[in-house]
């Protein structure tokens, strides 16, 4: 018994570790707050810790993060301001991410420095952004995601579109602000 | 253009390869497709670069920390859980073999134990019929000679019970001050917790003083408010005959 035990906690420590990156990350990202983040990511290594027992095995990344997104909804969300989701803004059509005629311009992309592309992420609305965390960052694919905000995977693929639409047009908004674009289009 | 949900799919690798082929296929014919499909990968390559994962280690350790105190507590539950029946059998055995010392090394009864047995003694006689008359018969009752109590002091009632298996006769006795209990032990009893005092064994119970002697085969104990010398003083006056 004392021996599983200490085996679980082993073999628990090694997962958690290698997966804390992400925990934190994620954390941070839903909460956009320092302090809130590091409560968040303790406390989703403990309840993870707790209910290791029922951990399946398949993929323990994407089992903490559902524990670290539940609690986030659950204890988080209501403290959070900023722009929250309401049905109309999932109902929308969804239009392209890129503009017409536009090419990409991975260049001006590498411009961004990192804490710009954060804080155009911080500014896409919640379920978007998490839908894009999860995705972009973390590597998850649909049905993981799907599994872990409890949606069906048609509603993963439109967040999925409109976070990252909303994600474009922010990042816009700090070329113009720094000046890599004079107009409204990235290739002004 | 083909439908945008379709060109995210295949960009984050989620279409079948069939399908992922086909669609290649339709894209590189439309230009609008094509900038979707490229600005997708872009931006996705972009979040993923431009947005690292980093070990915070302090709080690491803090995790970890938080992790030792739950095993900490498992463990002394779990001791608890698997031992509860053996410690709680063991407590009770100890109680247990604690009462039957204290029972067979005990030299006699302690003043108390008779004050607290004294509430389930039932009344010898009707109270008009108190007199020494039902204190010599009690005691010819359970066989002790002499039978007669000497006492210069008016009985106002009598009771009998057992304490230790032995019949015990209490009678009440009156005087200037106050009422005192008189306990007669035909056959003798050993108390303990008592001093000597002035030819007398005195002691306490709860408030009260006691003094304790013997006198013709019987052991007499009695109690008082009052202080031990007049106890003494009403003892004397008081004996089996």
């Amino acid at each position: 018994m004392l021996f599983k035990r200490r085996g679980n906690r082993e073999a628990f420590e090694r997962e958690a570790e290698r997966a804390f990156p992400s925990v934190l990350g994620t954390a941070l990202r839903l909460t956009r707050s320092k302090e809130e983040a590091e409560d968040l990511a303790q406390e989703a290594i403990v309840r993870a810790y707790e209910a290791y027992e029922r951990f399946d095995g398949a993929n323990f990344k994407a089992w903490i993060l559902r524990i670290v997104t539940n609690l986030y909804i659950n204890k988080y969300r209501q403290r959070q301001r900023g722009p929250m989701l309401n049905s109309l803004d999932e109902e929308n059509a969804l239009e392209p991410v890129a503009d017409e005629q536009e090419a990409p311009d991975r260049a001006l992309l590498d411009e961004m420095l990192s804490a710009q592309v954060e804080e155009a992420l911080s500014r896409v609305p919640e379920d978007f952004r998490m839908a894009v965390i999860l995705s972009d960052i973390e590597g998850l694919s649909y049905q993981e995601i799907s599994d872990i905000t409890n949606v069906p995977i048609g509603t993963v693929r439109s967040r999925l579109a409109r976070g990252r639409m909303a994600l474009r047009k922010s990042l816009e908004s700090f070329a113009r602000e720094e000046g890599y674009l004079n107009r409204g289009t990235w290739d002004d | 253009m083909i439908d945008p949900l379709e060109i995210q799919a295949l960009a984050d690798g989620e279409l079948s390869k069939e399908r992922a082929a086909e669609l290649r296929a339709e894209i590189a014919k439309c230009q609008r497709s094509t900038a979707e499909f490229l600005y997708i990968q872009s931006l996705t390559v972009t979040v993923r670069e431009k947005c690292p994962q980093s070990m915070d280690r302090e709080l690491w350790t803090r995790c970890v920390h938080r992790l030792d105190e739950i095993d900490k507590t498992r463990r002394v539950t779990g001791m608890v859980d698997r031992y509860a029946w053996t410690l709680s059998t063991a407590f009770v055995m100890l109680i247990a073999v604690g009462a039957g010392y204290s029972r067979m090394h005990s030299n006699g009864l302690r003043p108390a134990d008779v004050s607290r047995a004294s509430a389930g003694f039932s009344s010898l006689g009707r109270s008009n019929e108190q007199s020494p008359a039902v204190v010599q018969r009690w005691l010819a009752d359970v066989g002790h000679v002499p039978t007669g109590l000497s006492s210069s002091l008016p009985i106002l009632g009598s009771a009998e019970g057992t304490l230790d298996g032995k019949r015990v006769l209490r009678v009440i006795l009156r005087d200037s001050d106050r009422n005192l209990a008189l306990y007669i032990f035909p056959g003798g009893q050993a108390f303990e917790g008592l001093a000597d005092a002035d030819g007398y064994r005195s002691g306490q119970i709860g408030d009260l003083n006691c003094v304790q002697w013997d006198a013709q085969g019987a052991s007499l104990l009695l109690v008082g408010d009052r202080e031990v010398s007049r106890l003494g003083n009403v003892a004397q006056n008081v004996s089996l005959r």
